[in-house]
């Protein structure tokens, strides 16, 4: 008995154990579940019950100087249809007929688009103006899908077009400021969560909280001036219908700061006919003046010329005897005209652009200080004006093996080096600034998180003396008023200018660029310059800068100069009434 | 008769309480966990899962007092003919029975669905436990244990075939149990767990339907289909764990009510009390389960004889080994496996049959001829 009763506690032993086994082994895995890993499990569990949605943060607006918004944005609708909701024939004409209008297209046009497919949503119009598609939305067509978005607007038209870039349909920039200033135009984006079910639904009226608030991006002020970059590109389009130019560029700066007024390049693209379906020229959306690298041409002598009178070599009444022709190791260098001049002065080596001239002078410089100049001058070097794609230029100096004694005398007329128009106006602006070169820029101010940040000029180095700035400056206004006739010159204004002319040109690098360029550049009043241009324009035949790009000079200097306030100086008032 | 002078007969309030607790617990689980998909209960809506769940309670509880007024004793004559019963019900549902997520488990009588499982359970126990306690000096005959062995084996393979291993497996439990318990030579029962060990991957990997290979598969890493197969058992976890101590408040969990938890009434429906009560809720459940497992066990300490002795070892073993294999399976310690929360899930055969074993136990309690206090 006593046996068989021991045998039982044993049994019952087992299954106790075996029972305490099983309540331990749940305990604490629910305790490690709900007490060690709760957070886990609380966070997972929210994550899944609350849908993230994007909030796209307000894109800032690109203004003027002065303030004029040159890309906004604005509400707008994107205009969707259900293809399973076309199939039945009668529906969808009656749709299409109504819906067609709205959006610019041919109901049966649409209709076909449509019923190409037999589901899915089919996108009839991306950013439909805010007016028509409230019509659509209100309306209650079969299939009618009207979503509420915002699209960027341009309210000065194309206006600045390679300047400004544009946007994707996701709302990134995806060239110009619009890229570059992406990150301060396009804010932070915020999120909502909304409580979802199980197979990802919102609930209405469930819970919703905004995670984070959008921060709307900040708005860009640029440098440049919507009047003056009307003017410069109607010019541009108008030289390029009358004269044939291939495009060309025009800049537009204040000297004495950097600032971008105006900033022009042809060819380009339209904002308002901005349509990347399909084959795109990429090309066309670059903003050429900043990227694009051409050679100076004569423009250059007065860089050299500037060297040599800041070394004191030379003054403006040296004398130079050209024979019409200098012999470099088995090159010779010749006149643009080929022409013989016999004793000449610096200032009419500039003012009748005699390579040989400028090889003398670059000869009197030497290789160590002409490039060292160049170098300072911003030659070869990107501006960092703060746009995208800017390239430094090429310049092969006397420290590569590749350099020979010509390529000096060559580049001293700015033949085999290369820079951006941008980097161009930038050096010669010094000369405009008492010697100073200043960083270009184009954006002058900018709404960021921590308030308002504006740019302010910067000198990147004084380049030659003051007093060589001057004498520069006088120069080349005897360039262009030394000589009657000079296209561009303007009444009413002194002007310094100088011309510059090149053909297709191999480059240090080997690479060629193809294309005549005639080229001017120019600012004024001499006295206390206010505004540098520099316009380039490119032919497929050959044209002289002086011709071509000049006079383009003088039909918008004037109007600029009057329209920023500079008064015209009286004689030459007294002499247009 | 009269009543007056009838022995009063012991009744164990607390197993009473225990069940009733849990029953009520569960009855506000389902009500929680099927707001989402059948909005309130009311009297005249009696296919809302609350209201059939209380339905059954009530029919339950009247098996409960029915059975412990009834002498336990009278069963032991019946036990062949319910047990033979049950596996024809069995037998039917295979052949005949409704086909639910993928298996056919249930009959409809009366416009009353029932699963046969359930009662093959109580009448399997029965049945087991009359046949040992006839053969109690005959224990370490081969031919005994084999006999039990295909007592408890006929039902589990019918049920297997439904395919039910869930509830297969309890069948198993519950015969190791009571041979346990009626002290078969423990070198059978070893014999059959080794046998059974070795065989049983093997036909699992032979017989299994894919489904079950892929239940294996999602237990180990359910990442591996958050949104097939694995969907349940993860958010299953994730209730839990984001109940944390308190829970989110009756009604308020975010899983049970977003529709995240499936089968949230039934299977899963510990997953809700422990979302929306926390640890302290699922601790409450496990308390009432551990004084009614303690007092089913006290019965069979208690019992008169050997028969009324494994039928209180059968019952409990087989209530305990589902209570633990549902909540294993919730908090994912084992495979997906199909087997509700004895009492608490959404059920009427599960539930009456429970509630009538308690009952049962009540009986042997409650009509002992030698009255001892334990």
């Amino acid at each position: 008995m006593f046996g068989q009763r021991g045998r039982m506690s044993v049994r019952i032993f087992i299954l106790g154990g075996a029972f305490a086994f099983c309540a331990i082994a749940l305990g604490v895995r629910v305790a490690y579940v709900q007490l060690v890993r709760a957070d886990h499990y609380q966070s997972e569990a929210r994550n899944e019950h609350f849908g993230q949605q994007e909030i796209r943060a307000p894109r800032g607006a690109i203004l003027d100087r002065n303030g004029y918004p040159l890309a906004t944005t604005v509400d707008a609708y994107d205009i969707w249809i259900n293809r399973e909701e076309w199939q039945n024939m009668a529906d969808a004409q009656r749709a299409a007929a109504f819906i067609a209008p709205l959006i610019g297209r041919e109901p049966a046009e649409l209709l076909t688009a449509v019923r190409g497919e037999d589901e899915g949503l089919y996108l009839a119009f991306g950013g439909l103006d805010f007016n028509k598609g409230a019509t659509l939305h209100d309306a209650d067509a079969p299939g009618l899908r009207v979503v509420l978005t915002t699209k960027r607007a341009h309210p000065e038209g194309d206006l600045a077009s390679t300047v400004l870039g544009f946007v994707g349909r996701d709302h990134v920039g995806l060239t110009g400021i619009e890229a570059d200033f992406d990150a301060e135009l396009g804010g932070t984006p915020g999120t909502i969560y909304f409580e979802r079910d199980s197979i990802g639904n919102r609930i209405q009226l469930g819970a919703e909280r905004v995670g984070q608030a959008p921060e709307a991006g900040g708005d860009i002020q640029l440098t440049i001036d919507r009047y003056i970059q009307r003017l410069i590109e109607g010019e541009l389009e108008t030289q390029i219908a009358q004269t044939g130019a291939l495009g060309g560029t025009i800049i537009v700066m204040d000297p004495k700061t950097g600032e971008v007024l105006g900033m022009a390049s042809a060819p380009g693209f339209r904002l308002s006919h901005l349509d990347l379906n399909g084959d795109v020229n990429q090309a066309l959306f670059k903003n050429r003046a900043v990227t694009d690298v051409y050679e100076p041409g004569s423009v250059f002598k007065t860089l050299t010329a500037a060297m040599a009178i800041d070394l004191g070599l030379v003054t403006p009444e040296s004398t130079y005897v050209d024979n019409g022709a200098v012999y470099i190791g088995e090159s010779t260098i010749r006149n643009w005209d080929l022409s013989t001049n016999g004793p000449v002065t610096v200032t009419q080596i500039l003012q009748r652009s005699l390579n040989t001239g400028a090889t003398w002078m670059s000869g009197q410089v030497g290789a160590d200080n002409f490039y060292r100049y160049a170098n300072d001058f911003g030659i070869g070097r990107a501006t960092g004006v703060g746009l995208g794609g800017e390239p430094d230029g090429l310049v092969r100096d006397n420290t590569d093996p590749a350099w020979a004694e010509v390529d000096l005398a060559t580049n001293s007329f700015g033949q085999g080096i290369a820079a951006t128009p941008l980097q161009v106006i930038t050096a010669i602006a010094s000369f405009a600034n008492g010697g100073k070169l200043m960083r270009p820029y184009i954006v002058k101010q900018m709404d960021t998180p921590d308030g308002a940040r504006t740019f302010d000029p910067v000198v990147v180095r004084q380049v030659v003396k003051p007093e060589t700035a001057a004498t520069i400056s006088d120069i080349m206004n005897q360039v262009v008023e030394g000589i009657p006739g000079h296209l561009a010159a303007i009444r009413g204004y002194h002007v310094a200018g100088k011309t510059g002319t090149t053909t297709d040109a191999t480059l240090a690098d080997g690479a060629v660029l193809k294309g005549n360029v005639a080229s001017f550049i120019g600012f004024a009043p001499v006295d206390d310059p206010q505004i540098i241009m520099l316009v380039k324009l490119d032919y497929k035949e050959d044209r002289l800068g002086g011709q071509f790009s000049a006079p383009v000079f003088a039909h918008l200097a004037p109007n600029i100069l009057a329209y920023l306030g500079v008064r015209p100086e009286g004689p030459q008032l007294v002499t247009t009434q | 008769m009269n009543l007056r002078k009838l022995p009063s007969r012991e009744f164990d309030p607390f197993m009473l309480l225990a069940a009733m607790g849990l029953v009520v617990y569960g009855a506000l689980l389902i009500y929680s966990g099927s707001l989402s998909n059948y909005g309130e209960p009311s009297l005249s809506a009696l296919s809302h899962p609350v209201m059939r769940q209380v339905m059954f309670a009530i029919l339950g509880l009247a098996a409960l007092l029915g059975a412990s007024r009834l002498d336990y004793r009278l069963l032991a004559p019946l036990s062949l003919s319910m047990y033979v019963v049950s596996l024809a019900m069995l037998a039917y549902v295979l052949f005949a029975g409704e086909t639910e997520y993928g298996s056919s488990r249930w009959i409809t009588i009366g416009g009353t669905q029932i699963q046969p499982s359930e009662i093959a359970k109580i009448t399997t126990v029965i049945l087991l436990a009359k046949f040992l306690a006839d053969n109690e000096n005959n224990l370490n005959s081969p031919r005994v244990f084999a006999t039990s062995l295909a007592i408890a084996g006929l039902p589990a393979i019918l049920v297997l075939l439904e395919p039910d291993l869930g509830s297969a497996m309890v069948f198993g439990a519950l015969w190791l149990a009571i041979v346990v318990i009626a002290g078969v030579r423990p070198l059978f029962i070893t014999g059959a767990l080794l046998a059974t060990a070795i065989v049983a991957p093997l036909a699992l990997w032979q017989l299994a339907h894919g489904y079950q290979l892929k239940r294996l598969e999602v237990w180990i890493d359910p990442e591996s289909d958050p949104t097939g197969a694995g969907f349940n058992i993860l958010q299953a976890e994730v209730s839990i764990g984001s109940g944390g101590m308190w829970g989110k408040g009756f009604t308020e969990g975010s899983q049970t009510q977003l529709d995240y938890l499936r089968t949230q009434t039934t299977d899963y429906v510990f997953s809700v009390g422990a979302e929306e009560l926390g640890f302290a809720g699922a601790m409450v459940l496990f308390g009432l389960f551990i004084l009614l497992l303690f007092r089913c066990v006290r019965v069979a300490g208690v019992a008169d004889d050997a028969f009324g002795r494994l039928i209180a070892v059968g019952i409990a073993s087989f209530i305990l080994f589902q209570v633990f294999v549902n909540i294993a399976v919730n908090i994912r310690l084992l495979p997906v496996t199909g087997v509700p929360l004895p009492l608490v899930s959404a059920g009427g055969s599960s539930l009456v049959t429970i509630l009538a074993a308690i009952g049962i136990l009540q009986s042997i309690l409650g009509h002992r001829r030698k009255r001892r206090r334990v």
